[in-house]
């Protein structure tokens, strides 16, 4: 009887929608068997596609099942509640019994007590909950059932830790719930199909890749400065345009202004205040270090349109669906080019609707930015994002994990590791270390005396201590938190958190902004800043500087910024391009102008030294890199006589001395060859290492992540990852999670891949060496750059005029002739 | 500061040499003082099912060995930590540590600290302990206001040249006529002290006590 019956042709019927194609392509697949990957822009019904699937299946069984049969994974625990909603409602329309529920950090222990009893039809939860999950003894018996697992924007995973553990939990899945397929949605990426090879591991065979191909139109205008600087400094952010940037808000609607760090939320909000007051309750500020509850109120306010716009960073990225903004403004520079187009996609939902995007550039280059970022968005030039490889911290965590409750022999678990993208290539000795590290020191035995926390009988693992994994389960996760300053007011009311190094420079009684209100510190005790609001009239507030906000130009950007100096005839006109004219036609008659073609390299002089300019469009890291390498290489070793300064396009090196210039020497000094131990010996990778290893102490359980009502009893195994660190160098020196710390130095903080690269294509390009009468402006900021390193920021900024000055009136000569 | 890289200071009538060692000589009492040793730390850490390398413990008590050889010493005073828990020590350590006290010719006195165990016979203990002019407690807030105190518990660091973690440095802290050592013990770190009118700090930087 049930056969004739459409369950989802029922839905869109009521609700009079029309499938899209990969809509019924993905309920094809997964009718049909298959795992897949979803690549569907936002707003377009991502979320039917996967979800129909697995409720047509179980809405045509005789019985309603009485199991769990679907596990939703988001990354932001935030969306949980709203995804519940939103699946949930289908099931209602179709009449059906069966349930949706939600666990994750935010779940009541009564929920979850309850959930304990009796698994939902399907479960929404984080990567974090579900690792805890699986940790229960009788989880497997209760997703042994499963049919469906679903990995909402697995873009935000790939590519980090979180992600390598749920590759780790799906290959659990997986060998529990032998019908399970498993479903990835993600937004644009360079890299699909890898993406979804990642996802799957070796259970990709057979699986399919649904390429919506829709593209929603976007309407993007950027905000030409009248007057484009000639010589491009990052020192005065664009606040000339505050009138405009009004104005936009005032025309356009609701919007979120995206800027790039916490500081410049901060900045910008009080900037749009102060140009207009009547603004005063209709904008308001969101960012990472603002408190949950303070989040939360301004996502509501948002959604019920008590606010014109939302001054943010990175916190609003992705989340809630907020249907109703109509436009996003992005301040400065677009870094990349998914992410501009994921900014982008937050306005404009909703059927007729079209998202659109205003850029406001901070300085002439980028305005070049914006303009190449559009040329790589209309060509789909877009970022790939690169998975992690063996990430032994993490596989340390997940093998603890995994012993919990249930003995488990040591070679099934390595196979079922092995299953994963991640850790495909794993070998069988560094599998040896990570069993013996978990459970009594093994091969390092004499310097672990009498430590024992997994049992290891007859080939297989146990993990029994209550007590010990009562503190194991507290700390599963790879998310690091900050050690940050908790602000609060006298009644105790919790504003977010600032860093430490911000508020030790703010003596009480002085003034600050933070979430847009002017505060006057109160005092610091411990980890708590008290704060009062600031009465004084007059008062001019500090704002906060959060570390950590300087991320480089992505490969594909730089790229298509270095079409775009070459002018290249087939890339359209741009009014963003044009704006920089002049300052390429100076840069042109002085020098030349730089492309992708030829490694440029200007050598000019100024009072203090010589310097020489390196046009490479690498992006930030990989300059500083390439920099350091080129010093030390230039220098012989005594590198300290060479001072580098780096931006998203190129580099300069200074010194006192005089700077060698002919070809054969600069080449060397950018041979590719003898790489890593060069630069192993010109950074200083030890002391870089040191401070990665807390990301890797933490994952690795090494350090207790401190929860609030937990602190008792905890002050004994409360230590620095940093001692942690001098302590395993000294007395383990073979400890594979040192190495790993190293190993993130090189691909994570120095982008060891893209500096090859970058050599190498230094390598097979014509060098061209310009001597120069004067900074060009492209050379001007990498100049500028230096300066506020080594002096202090006040006579950092008169000189930066003074040469400023001196170029103008030469420029002024050069364009009138 | 002299050429061994210790230095001299007074409190109250007292001459006291800060060691580079993070230690304190006492010379008119023949004494050698040392605080916040946290011995059996990394074992405590193992205890609970956290893998931290043993190492630590031998190498403290070599260097106490060394210090008392290098100085005519009749008295190791503790200023407190000498533990770093007070659930009883591991085999081994505890073997470790009843074979170096049978070895030592000096006295030991420990003025017990917070993670020091209620009870310990084989160290004579005692809340504080009066010598010279000096009194010896383990917190610092517990000193008496305007009596000259040598105190541990807080293991000082401060920060010189520019940031970066290797700027923090172990530092001996004089506020007023309370003098409190750095954290002797090698698996310690500690809190960043702030310089004021009235608080001098002795920063220890490359095997050397600078006053600053």
């Amino acid at each position: 009887m049930k056969d004739s019956i459409d369950p989802i042709g029922m839905l869109f019927g009521a609700r009079g929608w029309n499938p899209h194609q990969f809509q019924r392509d993905t309920w094809r697949a997964y009718a049909g068997g298959h795992s897949g990957l979803l690549h569907a822009p936002t707003g377009l019904g991502k979320t039917l596609a996967v979800w129909m699937g697995p409720v047509a299946e179980a809405y045509l069984e005789a019985e309603e099942p009485k199991t769990c049969r679907v596990l939703w994974l988001t990354p932001l625990r935030a969306l949980a509640q709203n995804t519940v909603d939103s699946l949930s409602a289908s099931l209602v329309e179709l009449g059906s019994g069966m349930e949706v529920g939600s666990r994750t950090g935010d779940t009541s222990s009564y929920r979850r007590a309850k959930l304990r009893d009796k698994l939902p039809f399907a479960l929404v939860t984080t990567p974090e909950s579900l690792s805890l999950m699986l940790t229960y003894e009788d989880s497997r018996q209760r997703l042994s059932d499963l049919r469906c697992v679903i990995i909402d924007e697995w873009h935000e995973l790939i590519g980090s830790k979180r992600g390598v553990q749920t590759e780790l939990c799906l290959a659990r899945l997986r060998r529990w719930a032998p019908k399970l397929r498993t479903w990835g949605v993600s937004a644009t990426l360079g890299n699909l199909k890898e993406a979804r090879d990642v996802l799957l591991g070796t259970d990709s065979a057979g699986s399919v890749l649904i390429d919506s191909r829709q593209q929603r139109p976007i309407e993007v205008t950027t905000m030409v400065p009248v007057s484009v600087d000639r010589f491009p400094w990052g020192g005065h952010l664009g606040l000339g345009m505050i009138k405009r940037v009004v104005e936009a808000l005032r025309q356009g609607g609701s919007t979120l202004v995206f800027t790039n760090t916490r500081s410049q939320t901060e900045i910008w909000h009080q900037a749009l205040l102060d140009a207009d007051p009547s603004l005063k309750r209709r904008i308001a500020v969101h960012h990472g270090s603002l408190s949950r509850e303070a989040r939360s109120e301004t996502e509501d306010r948002l959604m019920n349109g008590d606010l014109l716009a939302v001054v943010c960073t990175s916190s609003l990225d992705l989340g809630l669906d907020f249907s109703c903004i109509d436009q996003v403004i992005q301040i400065g520079s677009p870094k990349g080019v998914a992410r501009l187009l994921q900014r982008a996609g937050r306005s404009g939902h909703g059927p007729g609707r079209v998202p659109r995007l205003c850029c406001v550039p901070t300085n002439a280059l980028e305005l070049l930015e914006f303009a190449a970022a559009r040329d790589a968005m209309e060509a789909g030039e877009i970022e790939s994002k690169r998975p992690l490889i063996r990430p032994l911290d993490v596989l340390v965590q997940h093998v603890t994990s995994c012993s919990i409750g249930e003995r488990i022999a040591e070679s099934d678990l390595f196979q079922e590791v092995r299953s994963t993208y991640a850790f495909r290539n794993l070998t069988t000795s560094e599998w040896g270390w990570v069993v013996d590290f978990v459970s009594d020191g093994g091969a390092a035995l004499k310097a672990y005396p009498q430590y024992c926390k997994v049992l290891r009988e007859g080939g297989n693992l146990h993990f029994v201590d209550k007590r010990m994994i009562q503190l194991h389960r507290m700390n599963i996760g790879t998310i690091t938190s900050d050690v940050a300053i908790s602000l609060r007011m006298a009644n105790g009311r919790s504003l977010g958190s600032v860093e430490e190094g911000f508020i030790r420079k703010i003596k009480p009684g002085q003034a600050f902004y933070f979430s847009g209100r002017l505060l006057e510190l109160v005092r610091v005790h411990q980890l708590v800043a008290t704060v009062k609001p600031c009465r004084k009239t007059r008062a001019r507030g500090d704002i906060p500087i959060w570390s950590g906000g300087k991320m480089p130009l992505s490969t594909e950007l730089s790229h298509a910024v270095a079409r775009r100096l070459e002018g290249a005839s087939s890339l359209p006109s741009r009014p963003e391009a044009n704006a920089v004219g002049e300052l390429l036609e100076l840069q042109r008659r002085w020098s030349e102008i730089p492309t992708g073609k030829v490694l440029q390299v200007e050598h000019a002089r100024s009072r203090q030294g010589e310097h020489l300019f390196f046009y490479t469009f690498a992006g930030r890291l990989v300059n500083e890199g390439l920099g350091a390498l080129m010093a030390h290489r230039l220098s012989e070793g005594n590198s300290q006589s060479i001072q580098v300064s780096q931006n998203d396009y190129g580099f300069c090196l200074t010194s006192s001395g005089v700077l060698s210039l002919n070809e054969q020497s600069l080449r060397q000094a950018a041979s590719s060859a003898n790489l890593l131990p060069d630069l192993l010996s010109c950074l200083n990778t030890h002391e870089l290492a040191r401070a990665t290893f807390r990301e890797v102490a933490r994952v690795a359980g090494l350090i207790q992540q401190m929860q609030p009502g937990n602190r008792r009893g905890m002050k004994t195994l409360q230590t620095s990852s940093g001692l942690l660190f001098e302590v395993f160098e000294r007395y383990d020196p073979g400890n594979l999670l040192l190495e790993q710390a190293r190993r993130e130095v090189l691909e994570g903080s120095l982008e060891l891949a893209r500096l090859r690269e970058a050599l190498q294509s230094i390598e097979s390009k014509p060098l061209r060496l310009i001597e120069m009468d004067r900074l060009s402006p492209l050379a001007f900021p990498l100049w500028a750059e230096r300066l506020n390193f080594v002096i202090s920021s006040e006579d950092a900024s008169s000189m930066i005029e003074e040469m400023l000055k001196d170029l103008e009136a030469k420029a002024a000569q050069t364009l009138a002739t | 500061m002299k050429d061994d890289g210790s230095h001299s200071i007074q409190l109250a009538d007292e001459q006291l040499l800060l060691l580079p060692e993070r230690a304190l000589w006492w010379p008119q009492q023949k004494a050698l003082v040392l605080s916040d040793v946290h011995f059996g730390k990394s074992a405590t850490f193992r205890a609970n099912g956290i893998p931290v390398p043993e190492g630590e413990s031998q190498e403290d008590l070599d260097r106490i060995n060394r210090l008392l050889g290098r100085y005519p010493a009749q008295r190791l005073v503790i200023a407190g930590d000498f533990f770093h828990s007070p659930v009883p020590l591991i085999s081994s350590l505890d073997a470790l540590l009843r074979e170096w006290l049978a070895g030592l010719t000096v006295e030991v006195i420990l003025v017990r600290g917070n993670h020091d165990p209620a009870c310990f016979q084989l160290i004579r203990s005692a809340e504080s302990l009066a010598m010279g002019d000096l009194l010896f407690i383990h917190d610092p807030v517990a000193a008496p206001p305007d009596q000259a105190c040598i105190t541990g518990h807080v293991h000082p660091l401060c920060r010189i040249g520019k940031a970066g973690p290797r700027s923090r440095v172990p530092c001996f802290v004089q506020s007023g006529v309370c003098l409190t050592l750095p954290a002797f013990g090698t698996f310690t770190s500690g809190s960043i002290m702030q310089r004021d009118e009235k608080t001098l700090l002795f920063p220890v930087v490359a095997g050397k006590v600078h006053a600053f």
